[in-house]
């Protein structure tokens, strides 16, 4: 284990990003990106919001040796699910399958050799004008990415677009930096599932996974990005996500953190079309020694806009909750409603929650709340459930999953809560699901809410 | 209809914006060093633990950076300041209200203060930039053994006390401004209620910057021994000049063991004070403390009073008011640490920003491992009666304990059209439709309030809405 001060040079060595920037043929461009990036890296402050400071769960993080260029065999895979686009990002790389009724539809996929393959503007086009990091850990990840594709879904093709994108680390020193870009059509839909899993066998050291999103939505595009967090309990992962939605178009964030030993998210959703809605959801269990630490930004900058952040955690053991989230509403933002909510349960000595619920409010048309608690399981619930014949333990077990499926009832997703019950109890339990190949339980294809013949995105589906 | 900002009227200040003219008995040169810490101490005829506690104080304060997390301070030009300045020099405070030098009584008759004494408190003191002129207590309440002075005069009188918890509560270094006030401290009040002892009425103090570039550090120091009741209650006013000035007080309160103690403030500094204050209480086993600080006046304001809930079954109960206008910004909250069992915090903030004032809440509630059984509520509501308010939120909470019942809600909004409507439809007029919203808001606050100082709001709300509709 790491001791108090982390030695940052001895995570990424600059031959190691030599070699990454070599394998991947960086244009001369990129591959000084990276350098500085990496030197960032080693400067940054892990947070640089002076609001955040002295918070943050990333105690005993040791990467030493990171080898964002080695390379191994693809793992096996289950079937793939009928009519989706299924990407996996392994020791292989990243690879993409797209159904050619999909293709001949005009959607458009480029995986990462493909897009560096095409020189430096398509990188440069590809990677955004991103801001530059200003903290240690997103400059890592900018450094560091080797994977990645960009999605493009065409304007009015109508019908759901599924995307299944699997994570899978096999290897000893692992660094999987995943960047996508995508963009979703006017009028398109699009329903996106992340899984992020490892192989059975689990090395000695520590290993990076990165994984950053950019979304942008067109007028009256739907999203939901439903993300599965269940690695082994020694990655260590950083999520980006940043969308910028188009007018009367809605994105659902979905993340559910359940494995991994370390977890960084951060969330930014600028609302920035007329009318549009960002809900983002996540729920954490966390046992043992892991941490979650989690940001959500919602910035409004159009009018009507409906913003919401909702996140639920159960903690257990010395497992470690942070949730901060930021709504800033901007002066022309009038007519916006702001909604955050941060909770959680605490279930034995020595596990802890914090919780940052901030809002800022330049415009006086709006209505903002929030609200977080942080509570035992009541005990005149679980004695109730005892009173009904159930056990202490499936009692306090039975309490903490409805907890949390508070938060997948308000997902415009069919049976969510059913879907990720495998991977819950396995945690519950103390087991880890590791990637099995063939045979592995993926997720199915998702189902938005409605009847079957009539399917409705009921955003927020519990409170309609 | 809604009022726009063009209509609503500046706050009159007339009442507190007059200026005596500057005479000092005593007045240090602007600027701050270890020689200007040196004197102040010198002045004071201070036994040398405190000038050496100055020193350390002043060598932090130089090391340690501007805070970075809050409103803009970028302005404040430490030697701009004068740090010491006081009217009465060497001689002791007065204890008759007759004593005083003309211009001083003036003031203060100006401010109320005399009768105030005579109709409702048991204790007044008063300060006047760095030092203080009055202070006096009622004989029955001397006779109980309750001391009520400034702490100049503890530090020579009742040394024991004051070493015994003198920045033990808010140590030197515990912020930038801290460390300013723990320097080049002056006056403020110290209040001692010994066992058992109910102090019964209210111990009133008000405090004044009336010289430019004045900078005011008192040090207050509350003391409520075990099984104490005391209702402590102070008011701040400046008159207004083009140029800042400071003040950035340290309050140290400490409620013992089945104690029960109040500390009302009302705050009214003048828009171009910077009010940088650090207040703090401990709340042992079974006691009770209670914040009620309102925050009306000063250009910028920093301000979180905290309650460390050290003993078991200790309770604190905070209700914080911000009312921001154009020009200011008040970052105010609360703070509630609860570090022993069965301990309780209730946290209620309220505010309201106009004509481009902001208002910032910003609260921390930390349940520490040990401390089982707790429960803590807090609610923040904000409201933007016109279009150039700004309202944030920063609510830290941080639970380390897990049979903990900790509830956070907030609210931010604007007035309801419907509720306008719907009381000028019963014949009030807009402005006044909005001032009763504006006083019900604040209802929470305004009740706890002794009924003069909630007068006083009522007027400074009804000031600042008047003129707001045709």
């Amino acid at each position: 284990m790491a001791s108090a001060a982390p030695r940052y040079d001895a995570w990424l060595s600059a031959e190691a990003v030599a070699a990454l920037s070599e394998k991947a043929g960086d244009p001369s461009s990129t591959a000084r990106e990276r350098r500085e990036a990496h030197s960032r890296f080693l400067k940054l402050p892990l947070e640089p919001n002076p609001l955040y400071r002295g918070y943050g769960y990333f105690s005993n993080v040791d990467l030493a040796g990171l080898d964002p260029a080695a390379s191994g065999p693809a793992v096996a895979l289950p079937p793939q699910n009928e009519g989706t686009v299924r990407v996996v990002h392994d020791a292989s790389g990243t690879r993409g399958f797209v159904p050619p009724e999909l293709v001949s539809a005009g959607v458009r996929f480029r995986a990462f050799e493909e897009i560096w393959s095409g020189g430096e503007a398509d990188i440069v086009a590809f990677l955004g004008k991103e801001e530059e990091a200003t903290d240690r850990l997103s400059a890592l990840g900018s450094a560091l990415v080797n994977r990645g594709y960009e999605l493009e879904l065409p304007d009015r093709y109508r019908a759901p677009v599924r995307v299944a994108d699997y994570a899978v680390l096999s290897l000893p020193h692992e660094a999987i930096s995943i960047h996508r870009s995508v963009r979703c059509g006017v009028g398109s839909q699009l329903l996106f599932t992340e899984e992020v899993f490892s192989t059975p066998e689990v090395p000695e050291g520590q290993r990076l996974h990165a994984s950053s999103t950019s979304l942008t939505t067109g007028a009256d595009a739907k999203v939901v990005y439903l993300g599965v967090h269940s690695p082994d309990m020694r990655t260590v992962s950083i999520y980006r996500r940043r969308a910028t939605t188009g007018a009367n178009s809605r994105i659902a964030w979905l993340w559910n953190g359940m494995g991994g030993f370390r977890t960084k998210v951060r969330n930014q959703s600028t609302l920035a079309g007329a009318g549009s809605e960002v809900t983002d959801l996540q729920t954490f269990f966390g046992a043992g020694d892991q941490s979650f630490d989690s940001s959500v930004d919602l910035t409004h900058t159009s009018t009507d806009t409906h913003g919401q952040s909702i996140t639920r955690g159960v903690f257990r053991d010395q497992a470690r909750g942070m949730s901060r989230g930021l709504v800033r509403i901007e002066h022309e933002a009038r007519k916006t409603v702001a909604y955050v909510s941060e909770h959680a349960m605490l279930l034995s000595k020595g596990s802890r929650s914090d919780t940052i619920p901030i809002l800022e409010i330049l415009c006086r048309d709006v209505k903002a709340t929030h609200s977080t608690s942080v509570a035992p399981v009541d005990p005149e619930k679980v004695f109730y459930l005892e009173s009904r014949g159930f056990s202490q333990p499936a009692a306090v077990r039975l309490i903490a999953e409805g907890f949390l499926a508070y938060v997948h009832e308000r997902a415009p997703v069919a049976g969510l809560r059913e879907l990720l019950y495998p991977l819950l109890a396995a945690r519950w339990d103390g087991r880890e699901v590791p990637w099995t190949g063939p045979e592995f339980p993926a997720l199915p294809p998702l189902e938005v809410t409605g009847t079957e013949g009539a399917p409705e995105w009921r955003f927020d589906a519990k409170l309609r | 209809m809604a009022q726009t900002a063009s209509e609503i009227s500046p706050l009159d200040y007339t009442r507190y914006d007059f200026k005596d003219p500057e005479t000092y008995r005593v007045r240090i040169p602007k600027g701050l060093s270890r020689d200007v810490v040196r004197k102040i101490s010198a002045f004071k005829h201070e036994p040398d633990w405190m000038l050496e506690y100055r020193l350390r104080a002043y060598d932090h304060f130089v090391s340690r950076p501007m805070p970075d997390w809050g409103p803009d301070l970028s302005d404040i030009d430490f030697d701009a300041y004068t740090y010491y300045a006081d009217p009465l020099g060497d001689e002791k405070p007065k204890r008759s209200w007759d004593d005083l030098p003309a211009d001083i009584k003036n003031t203060f008759e100006k401010l109320g203060i005399p009768k105030a004494e005579r109709e409702f408190f048991g204790g007044v003191g008063a300060q006047y930039d760095s030092g203080t002129v009055y202070h006096k207590i009622r004989e029955d309440l001397a006779a109980k053994g309750v001391i009520f002075c400034d702490t100049d005069t503890a530090v020579r009188e009742h040394t024991d006390i004051v070493r015994k918890y003198f920045g033990k509560i808010v140590p030197y270094n515990d912020n930038k401004f801290a460390a300013l006030n723990s320097a080049v401290w002056s006056g403020g009040s110290f209040v001692y209620v010994p066992p058992g002892v109910d102090a019964g009425i209210p111990l009133q103090a008000y405090f004044r910057i009336n010289a430019k570039n004045v900078g005011q550090f008192e040090r207050t120091l509350i003391i409520a021994d075990r099984g104490a009741k005391v209702h402590y209650l102070e008011g701040c006013t400046a008159p207004v000049y083009s140029t800042d000035s400071l003040h950035a007080a340290v309050v140290e309160v400490i409620s013992e063991p089945y104690a029960k103690l109040r500390y009302t403030t009302v705050q009214n500094w003048s828009k171009n004070v910077y009010n940088l204050v650090t207040k703090r209480a401990v709340a042992q086993e079974g006691a009770l403390v209670e914040w009620v600080d309102g925050n009306m006046g000063s250009k910028v304001t920093m301000k979180y009073p905290s309650v460390y809930l050290k003993g078991r079954g200790a309770r604190a109960d905070i209700l914080s008011v911000a009312f921001a206008s154009e020009g200011q910004v008040i970052d105010s909250g609360a703070k509630a640490v609860h570090s022993a069992p069965d301990t309780s915090s209730k946290i209620i903030a309220k505010s309201i920003a106009i004509r481009g004032g902001q208002t910032s809440y910003r609260g921390l509630l930390h349940v520490a491992p040990g401390a089982t059984g707790v429960k803590a509520a807090v609610r923040c509501d904000a409201l933007l009666p016109d279009e150039q308010g700004r309202s944030d939120t920063y609510p830290y909470n941080e639970i380390h304990e897990e049979d903990a019942t900790i509830t956070h809600e907030a609210v931010v909004g604007k007035i309801g059209e419907e509720q306008i409507f719907y009381l000028m439809s019963r014949g009030l007029s807009e402005s006044d439709a909005i001032h009763l919203i504006l006083m019900g808001f604040l209802a929470e606050f305004a009740k706890e309030l002794p009924v003069d100082y909630a007068l006083e709001l009522n007027r400074l709300i009804q000031l600042e809405m008047s003129g707001a509709v045709g």
